[in-house]
């Protein structure tokens, strides 16, 4: 796999960061893509980033996709249709994934990688009514049951 | 257990069983997110679940959009049902104000988007101060009525008034309007009124207390009858006063205006003195505009881009002039032509010609049906200066018919410079309550243009 990068000479190395998962998986990923993160941007501005870069609140498989998603997205030369098609079917997750992808997003500050995962998000409650809500998301109601459906009849009309 | 979205069949559900509240575990800044692209309804149905989250919505989302016209067609004509729907809407409404009076954020949009009229004017008052305690920024009233009747003038409109910034205690009459204004005008920066009455000098105080304005849309404003804009303070940028049939006379002069657009048949317009006014869009009577409007214009130095729309037809054909004052700024000129049949369109190649610096030009046919009767005719030719720097044509709706061939072949033997054509053609048409798809107008136009035109012009037909 080639991907062009800003070395002038083409036979420059590329230059590479490593990132370690919290359960001890390492990763390679490329700079220019670690810059779509402004976590490790800053990192690598300090020089910070030349040995294994520890992050202990990402598991190697979401790591392992995170960095996926970076790579692509700094690919040059990719048209913007085709890249929305991977960015659709990169999100066609499991919840629990798509949350992991949201907190490892939210945490190394990748703006594009975290809206993507919050409109997939807001998409599942789109058009949704409360009940169909609740189960898809298994929030916990903090209301007694007279709350819940004095707060049911008030809104009610704003669901039909 | 149903897909919660159909754009997602590979989704697995196993984790639905595991109990685990994930969404309501995320950081609140990420909940905010979430929350910012969602309507305010769509919003609702998530934050009645809980606590935290009716919590979260009250402090997280900024823009209320309280928009019920889905409601539109079932209250139509049946007015018992309407105004059952309008106790609700209110007491929605209510509600959500209620909630959300308790937090101290401040609120970016406040949209009310019902068939409300003056009934409710001390609601609306209350709703409308409370967004102003609220700095909001965005004040957006669409009350438009569902029925037909009420439409032309059965049921009085809300007001908006000096009334409504004053609380109901104060009793000054002695005070003049400029020191009831709310505090909370000063944070305004875009304002729509939709079916909502204002006066010409309630609009012009607005605009002197608003020191943020930016844009202001005024349409259907009943009984609005005289509007003045100017002064160097104000902050407008964008303007637009569409369908407000009373409206008279509007003057903009010695002020800061961008873009303007007017919707309107009769009404006088001048405009002077408005160095920053780039971009001017008009709909209305062609008469009007080739007679009256356009020749105002040509005293506005650096107007660039100029968009207008109007209905052609027979009527108006013989009574264009043969010459328009120059507008020498204009490099983007736009027509919007409403008519069908094959009328020749050669006619309003002076607007055109009135622009001699054009760079680009877009020609869009809205509902050009024709039925083809034999041969066809002859096409008319029209001789006219040359265009020197028109690089860019685009046709929107092109349909085939004589007239239309005759515009293009007109702008391909004038326009000199013409670097790039682009011919969308017309591909559905509405025919007994329903759209049908169309292939003729592009088979015309393939027949008609490929091939046909000089090699250095790049021709794309869509």
């Amino acid at each position: 796999m080639s991907s062009s990068s800003s070395s002038s000479s083409p036979s420059c190395p590329k230059k590479m960061i490593t990132l370690k998962s919290s359960d001890g998986e390492t990763f390679e990923i490329e700079e220019i893509a670690a810059l779509q993160s402004k976590t490790l941007e800053s990192m690598i501005d300090e020089n910070c980033a030349s040995t294994p870069v520890p992050l202990p609140n990402i598991t190697g498989k979401i790591l392992a996709k995170v960095v996926e998603y970076c790579t692509k997205h700094a690919e040059v030369g990719a048209d913007a249709e085709s890249l929305r098609a991977w960015d659709a079917e990169f999100v066609s997750v499991d919840h629990p994934t798509l949350f992991d992808y949201i907190l490892a997003a939210n945490f190394l500050e990748i703006p594009t990688l975290l809206n993507l995962a919050c409109q997939s998000v807001a998409d599942m409650v789109k058009g949704k009514t409360p009940d169909e809500i609740h189960k898809i998301f298994n929030i916990k109601s903090t209301f007694t049951p007279e709350e819940e459906e004095e707060l049911r009849r008030e809104n009610q009309w704003a669901f039909d | 257990m149903d897909s919660p979205s159909p754009k997602r069949p590979h989704a697995e559900f196993e984790s639905q069983s595991d109990d685990k509240d994930r969404i309501s575990c995320l950081p609140e800044e990420v909940i905010g997110r979430i929350l910012s692209r969602l309507t305010f309804r769509e919003a609702q149905a998530i934050c009645v679940l809980s606590g935290r989250w009716r919590h979260l919505c009250t402090s997280l989302v900024t823009d209320l959009d309280l928009d019920r016209l889905d409601l539109s067609e079932k209250m139509e004509d049946k007015p018992e049902l309407a105004e059952k729907e309008r106790a609700r809407y209110v007491e929605w409404v209510d509600n959500v104000v209620h909630r959300q009076s308790g937090g101290d954020h401040a609120l970016r949009r406040f949209a009310l988007r019902f068939d409300l009229n003056m009934s409710y004017k001390s609601r609306i008052d209350r709703w409308i101060r409370f967004a102003l305690a609220k700095q909001v920024k965005v004040l957006e009233l669409d009350f438009r009525p569902v029925s037909t009747e009420d439409l032309l003038g059965g049921c009085l409109p809300y007001l908006l008034g000096h009334e409504t910034l004053m609380d109901a205690d104060v009793r000054c009459p002695h005070l003049g309007p400029s020191i009831s204004w709310h505090v909370g005008f000063t944070y305004l920066e875009e304002l729509y009124l939709k079916r909502v009455i204002v006066d010409g000098e309630f609009i012009e105080q607005l605009l002197a207390n608003c020191p943020v304005l930016e844009r202001l849309t005024l349409n259907d404003a009943r009984t609005l009858n005289r509007l003045r804009v100017s002064g160097q303070s104000l902050k407008l940028k964008y303007m637009r006063i569409a369908c407000c049939d009373d409206l008279e006379h509007v003057r903009i002069y010695d002020t800061n205006l961008v873009s303007f657009t007017f919707v309107g048949r009769q009404c006088l317009l001048r405009l002077n003195k408005l160095p920053q006014l780039s971009e001017v869009s008009m709909d209305g009577c062609l008469l009007k505009l080739v007679h009256e409007w356009l020749p105002k214009l040509s005293s506005l130095p650096f107007l660039q881009i100029l968009k207008l729309e109007f209905i052609y037809s027979r009527r108006y054909h013989q009574r264009i002039p043969h010459q328009l004052p120059k507008l020498t700024s204009v490099k983007q000129l736009q027509l919007r032509v409403k008519g069908t049949g094959d009328l020749s369109l050669l006619p309003l190649t002076v607007v055109i010609e009135a622009c001699p610096y054009l760079r680009s030009f877009v020609f869009e046919l809205t509902d050009p049906w024709w039925i083809p009767n034999g041969e066809g005719r002859e096409l008319e030719r029209v001789v006219r200066p040359l265009h020197r720097y028109l690089k860019e044509v685009a046709f929107y709706n092109y349909y085939g018919r004589p007239c239309d061939l005759e515009l293009v072949t007109y702008l391909i033997a004038s326009a000199i410079a013409l670097e790039k054509l682009v011919v969308n053609t017309c591909d559905k048409e509405y025919v007994s309550g329903e759209w049908k798809k169309l292939k003729e107008p592009r088979e015309r136009a393939l027949q008609q243009l490929k091939g046909k035109v000089p090699l250095k012009i790049d021709l794309v037909i869509n």
